[in-house]
């Protein structure tokens, strides 16, 4: 199972002219690479705010979007919540406008934030399969298995044409909780010292896989890649494990069935090779 | 002895050098290997029982289990380097990437360095 994170631009009208949708895409390629460097360049981040100021002249909303998400990748809270608040006002709090939304609070690393957004975008258009996705991703990124694979049924019901296959760890997950080898709710306790530990260490995630072990289907890895050197990675997975072995009852449930492993993958000087 | 843990995991960082996919899932196969077989007399010296059904699982339970945290550290370690050494060795339609061997590599090598401070190793 794999999450990917990406603003999505997909609200260009269709008396814009194309050569604004083909800018609109390479302003989402920026944004994606972007969200992978460990510190995105001045310069970059510069370049993006001019395109979205141009973009301000054609679609205010995907203008005012475009600087949420660079106020993201800057850290920037309160013009996080400015620009898009800004962008929902003009949209009238479109869908795809949450959903950017919740894509830029996911980057500051507030999930808890991005996953009540993400709902409100979903509730705006069950049939849309992107707002559905994001609301599945962000549910599992928090810890809230039960209500993802909920959603994916829910969906599955009432777009049997468009069915979302059944995500086999998440399942594996439900299962384990089931038979008590342990909680949601501790689940949702690793992860948010999880982000917090991100959150703390200002390094965003970029991606999410979560696997179940072959040989002890009752053990579960939870990988994040994020935007750091494989030795800050290493230096976050440290400072996850002490606040776990910290707290009198996360060693024992989930102990360690539940694993999670910062991956650092970040363009920079010390990028791996990738492989081929 | 054949083989030294300290050996598998000198192979397994020489295999991390590589730059096929192949490299990057057999360094972390062995890199959990390696700390696999410097954590167990670990916690047998300390004694712990490991020699349950299971020996990997009774491995890392029973240094979970320790009241030592430098012992439970080491379980912390071992069991994220064998959820990613499940991941090389099974999941073999995913992609495995360079970043994942590192973390594994690194991850042993702090194993090592752990367990040698437990046992009174003088550091290098």
């Amino acid at each position: 199972m794999v999450i990917d994170f990406r603003i999505e631009l997909g609200f260009v009208e269709r008396r814009e002219q194309r050569h604004v949708a083909v800018r609109n895409l390479a302003v989402q390629k920026s944004l994606a690479a972007m969200a992978e460097e460990i510190e995105p360049g001045e310069f970059e981040l510069k370049r993006l705010e001019r395109e979205a100021e141009g973009l301000l002249k054609i679609n205010a909303a995907a203008g005012y979007t475009v600087l949420g998400a660079v106020a993201s990748l800057r850290g920037d809270v309160e013009e996080v919540h400015a620009r898009h608040g800004h962008a929902l006002q003009l949209s009238g709090e479109s869908p795809r406008t949450l959903h950017n939304y919740a894509a830029s609070l996911v980057t500051l690393g507030d999930v808890t934030g991005a996953l009540e957004v993400a709902h409100r975008a979903y509730a705006r258009a069950p049939a849309d399969a992107d707002m559905f996705a994001g609301v599945v991703s962000t549910s599992i990124l928090t810890g809230h298995f039960r209500e993802a694979f909920d959603l994916v049924g829910a969906w599955n019901g009432s777009n049997p044409e468009r069915p979302c296959a059944p995500d086999s760890p998440v399942e594996a997950i439900l299962s384990a909780i089931d038979r008590d080898v342990f909680t949601e709710e501790r689940l949702q306790e690793v992860l948010a010292i999880a982000h917090e530990t991100l959150r703390s260490w200002k390094v965003r995630v970029s991606r999410v896989e979560v696997h179940a072990d072959q040989h002890d289907p009752d053990s579960f890895l939870f990988e994040c890649f994020v935007a750091a050197s494989p030795e800050k990675a290493e230096d976050l997975n440290e400072a996850l494990d002490a606040k776990i072995r910290d707290c009198p009852y996360l060693m024992d449930d989930p102990g360690l069935k539940f694993m999670p492993a910062f991956i650092g993958a970040s363009v920079d000087g010390s990028q791996p090779k990738a492989a081929t | 002895m054949a083989v030294s843990p300290k050996q598998l995991l000198e192979a397994a960082q020489e295999l991390a050098q590589g730059n096929r996919e192949v490299d990057f899932r057999n360094a972390a196969s062995r890199a959990y290997c390696a700390a696999y077989h410097r954590c167990r007399p670990v916690a047998q010296r300390n004694g712990l029982r490991t020699s349950r059904q299971g020996v990997h699982s009774a491995v890392i339970d029973a240094l979970r289990t320790s009241t030592k945290p430098a012992l439970k550290h080491l379980a912390q370690m071992l069991a994220r380097g064998r959820g990613l050494r499940a991941k090389a060795d099974y999941n073999i339609d995913e992609e495995f990437r360079s970043s994942e061997v590192q973390t594994s590599t690194r991850q042993a090598q702090k194993v090592f360095a752990v367990a040698d401070q437990v046992d009174g190793v003088p550091r290098r």
